[in-house]
């Protein structure tokens, strides 16, 4: 073996210890993630199987990148915003908005037909949202994420944020109250 | 509870409503898939390499538009043309299915649009883009009603569109003996009577399911009730309202 050779072995296995060693790091942070950027994406696409499709290009993705992340603690936000990024092409992409079946709900007292209407109204309007609008309700009512939070994630400045959500939640609750008022007509 | 509590407190139940608990297990072992190195493509190393390629594409296509143009500027004008002649392309999904309004049914209509579909309507109906759901009434009622859920006055009918993306379902499947299938270029239109329990909410209920055979299509549905007993007039109307669906010219992509 020259001189040559053996420097290069120890470079390779250095190279190797240090793959291995991110690879890990990034299953781990991912793995502990993955539950809530799973929810995450189903709320935003409305659709379980898309949303695993988009997950896991999300994480592909990351771990092509994983290796510019340089504060690991950012990591839930940073692949936050991933997924968020992935569902919005995906939402942008589609022409025809999945349908959405709301069930009766149980609900004590009251006309449940009543809330039926509403709620059904609710998820009518909340496909017919676009991409931007639909995320930034999510985030803030699925999430419970701040307008800093939504901001960081969307990769938006906190004023667009709060003006996109100012316009969804007008449409949706515009939705809303008019099938509160059919309810009340038609009865 | 106040309403604006109550308005968020149901936002939430609908966003949350079908979101499952857990990212599910297949998910979770496809991370350990992902291989360490995976090639990296620029979209501009991409465009520095197919650029060449696309551009003389682009030149080959308006060359042979040219052409065209041309040649067919100059033959002798014999026969119908090529627009009103029938078509029967297997890729002709922008103008089908419909037979166009029945201007002795719809001679006063509207036209309405929304999810890659454009239709007519009767101008007397109301149409609700947001529920995409239409309502007919000769009784002067103008309440737009929600259908399977509200009553309907006499002479009141109540039409909803539905799309069904998501899922994949085979049109083909929904032949029976029981449903009229009408073939319209490459696609389908079911029709089917359903059967109406007996109910103060509606008479009869008419289901159309349009689309083209096969998995993966997206299906559009038109659920209509009717609430008699000038039941005949409606239904002609809802007949017409459904032979007049066209798809809008790009056809309707499921979601990837």
């Amino acid at each position: 073996m020259t001189m040559l050779e053996g420097v290069e072995d120890v470079q390779a296995g250095k190279l190797g210890e240090a793959l291995s060693e991110r690879r890990s790091a990034f299953e781990r942070l991912t793995q502990g993630r993955l539950d809530r950027a799973y929810r995450l994406a189903a709320a935003l696409l409305g659709d379980p199987d898309e949303a695993q499709d988009a997950v896991h290009d999300a994480a592909e993705q990351a771990w092509d990148d994983f290796v510019r992340l340089r504060d690991q603690a950012r990591f839930d936000a940073w692949f936050d915003a991933i997924v968020v990024h992935r569902c919005r092409d995906r939402l942008r992409r589609r022409r025809v908005r999945p349908l959405v079946l709301v069930d009766p709900p149980d609900r004590p007292g009251g006309d449940p037909s009543a809330a039926y209407v509403e709620r059904d109204a609710l998820a009518h309007a909340l496909a017919g949202l676009d991409a931007d609008h639909r995320i930034v309700v999510i985030l803030r009512f699925g999430a419970d994420l701040t307008v800093a939070e939504i901001a960081q994630r969307t990769g938006e400045r906190e004023g667009t944020v709060k003006s996109r959500l100012h316009y969804a939640l007008r449409q949706l609750r515009g939705a809303y109250d008019a099938a509160a008022r059919l309810q009340g007509g038609v009865r | 509870m106040s309403d604006d509590e109550r308005f968020e407190r149901d936002l939430r139940d609908v966003i949350l409503r079908d979101v499952p608990a857990a990212a599910p297990g297949e998910l979770r072992a496809s991370l350990h898939r992902i291989p360490d190195s995976r090639p990296i493509y620029s979209p501009r190393s991409l465009w520095r390499i197919s650029g060449p390629h696309v551009a003389v594409g682009l030149a080959a296509v308006l060359l042979v538009a040219l052409i065209g143009g041309l040649l067919l500027s100059a033959r002798p004008a014999v026969g119908p043309t090529a627009s009103q002649s029938p078509t029967a392309s297997p890729n002709q999904v922008a103008t089908t299915p419909t037979v166009g309004p029945t201007p002795a049914l719809i001679y006063d209509h509207l036209s309405g649009s929304g999810y890659g579909l454009s239709f007519y309507y009767p101008a007397d109906w109301h149409f609700v883009p947001f529920f995409f759901f239409l309502a007919g009434f000769t009784n002067g009622d103008s309440t737009a009603l929600v259908p399977n859920c509200c009553h309907l006055n006499p002479n009141q009918l109540a039409v909803s569109i539905s799309i069904r993306s998501a899922t994949p379902i085979d049109i083909g499947a929904f032949k029976s003996p029981e449903s009229d299938v009408k073939s319209v270029g490459d696609w389908l239109v079911v029709k089917q009577n359903m059967p109406a329990a007996p109910s103060d909410l509606f008479d009869v209920h008419t289901y159309w399911m349009i689309g083209r055979p096969g998995p993966g299509e997206t299906i559009y549905s038109v659920s209509a009730i009717f609430r008699g007993p000038d039941l005949a007039p409606m239904q002609a109307q809802v007949e017409a309202f459904v032979d007049s669906i066209t798809l809008d010219p790009e056809p309707a992509a499921s979601p990837s």
